[in-house]
């Protein structure tokens, strides 16, 4: 494709800002948009196109966290407590070589994703918090929480369950995404929310903010390797900090249906990309 | 201070830490981009010449600190990124001392230790290529 460098850094900004509102409404980076952008339209170098998605990742995570902890939608307390299992698998991933092939554990993962969305779109019911968490672990660390919904104008309240569980499906997902190179965050929205049953506007905020600091680990080793190429990088830096602070704001006010609807239709879409990654 | 007042400010604290570090690293990164543009990269040139594997560009901290002084926008680029990717861990850090100031032992532990895998992982990456 002939273009100049500067139609470039306009253009590639104008799809980061979709890629930053999409993220930040669903929990996960701009990665899952800002590859296959930059690989199939831009020709861009894979090792190049992975080192600008992480950084995307991070910018999504920054720029929609400031208002959704203000709006209390982020539980800082389950976030923190998640990330010591995802940062610890990110690593793990990063410097294990597994005994599965690479094209096996992309159709384990598609799988495991459409499972994922297939559970997501037939709940319909919302997240019916007992009166009581019988989960032990919650209860010490005071992980329930509760935020205004400005869609249904009421006070949500919530009890965690199924710390454990959970802590162990996020250790897998930092893992997997490091492994395979793909945003973590598709795999903690629905352990969030059908495991530990937090609310789905809860889930995406809390894994919008977690997904930063997963990111952050491997991004130094990227940044000190050069593959993060600063006239890639600045506009989608840009771009998805403004998409992400847009879409942050933007959450509280549409119905937990309509997240829930948004998110199967991107875990279809990224299971499909990593069915066909796995079958090349 | 209440435990519902240290909650809160909590909150503003760490939203705080997360809002001053995509401001500064916003203002860097469009700075080292106009720059870049106003010296020596022509808008007409095509992006394959920047945007691929053989251009290079500092991305060390010494060579990042040397290539502020004859700017060509692409160093300041990469400390506004640099910036933007310490901004999580930084995040982390305010935590951990939030919380062992409020003597919040169990949060204490949790994120230091998050803090100690994230050092630990900035230590692999930058020594191991």
């Amino acid at each position: 494709m002939h273009m100049s460098v500067y139609d470039f850094v306009l253009s590639l900004c104008l799809i980061s800002i979709a890629a930053g509102l999409i993220g930040s409404l669903v929990g996960l980076g701009g990665g899952i948009i800002i590859v296959p952008v930059l690989t199939l339209v831009y020709h861009i170098d894979i090792r190049l196109a992975i080192g600008a998605s992480i950084l995307s990742v991070i910018a999504t995570s920054s720029g929609a966290a400031v208002a959704y902890i203000r709006e209390r939608l982020t539980n800082l307390r389950v976030g923190m407590f998640l990330e010591v299992a995802t940062t610890l698998g990110a690593i793990t991933g990063a410097y294990v070589t597994t005994l599965i092939s690479g094209n096996v554990l992309f159709i384990l993962f598609a799988m495991i994703l459409i499972f994922s969305a297939l559970t997501m779109f037939r709940r319909r019911t919302q997240n019916i918090a007992p009166p009581r968490s019988s989960d032990s672990l919650a209860n010490r660390l005071q992980l329930q929480g509760s935020y205004y919904d400005q869609s249904q104008r009421k006070e949500i309240k919530y009890k965690v369950i199924g710390t454990k569980l959970g802590l162990f499906v996020m250790y897998i997902a930092g893992m997997v995404s490091a492994l395979l190179g793909v945003g973590s965050g598709t795999l903690k929205v629905p352990a969030m929310d059908m495991i530990m049953r937090i609310p789905i506007k809860a889930s995406a905020a809390t894994s919008d903010f977690m997904i930063g600091v997963t990111a952050a680990a491997s991004a130094t080793a990227y940044f000190a390797r050069g593959q993060i190429n600063p006239i890639i990088a600045a506009p989608i830096a840009l771009g998805v900090l403004m998409g992400a602070t847009a879409g942050s704001r933007l959450l509280n006010r549409v119905t937990p249906r309509y997240i829930q609807m948004l998110f199967v239709l991107v875990l279809v879409v990224v299971s499909l990309e990593m069915l066909q990654r796995g079958l090349a | 201070m209440n435990k519902r007042q240290a909650t809160n400010n909590t909150e503003r604290i760490i939203s705080s830490v997360l809002q001053i570090g995509v401001i500064v690293s916003t203002a860097i990164i469009l700075l080292g981009l106009i720059s870049f543009f106003a010296h020596g990269n022509p808008r007409s040139t095509p992006y394959h010449h920047y945007a691929s594997p053989a251009y290079s560009f500092p991305h060390s901290i010494s060579a990042i600190r040397n290539s502020l002084h004859s700017d060509q926008g692409a160093g300041l680029i990469e400390l506004g990124i640099g910036i933007l990717i310490l901004t999580p861990v930084l995040r982390v850090a305010a935590s951990f001392i939030l919380f062992l100031r409020q003597q919040d032992r169990p949060m204490s532990a949790i994120t230091l230790s998050v803090l100690i895998v994230l050092i630990c992982s900035f230590i692999l990456g930058l020594t191991t290529h």
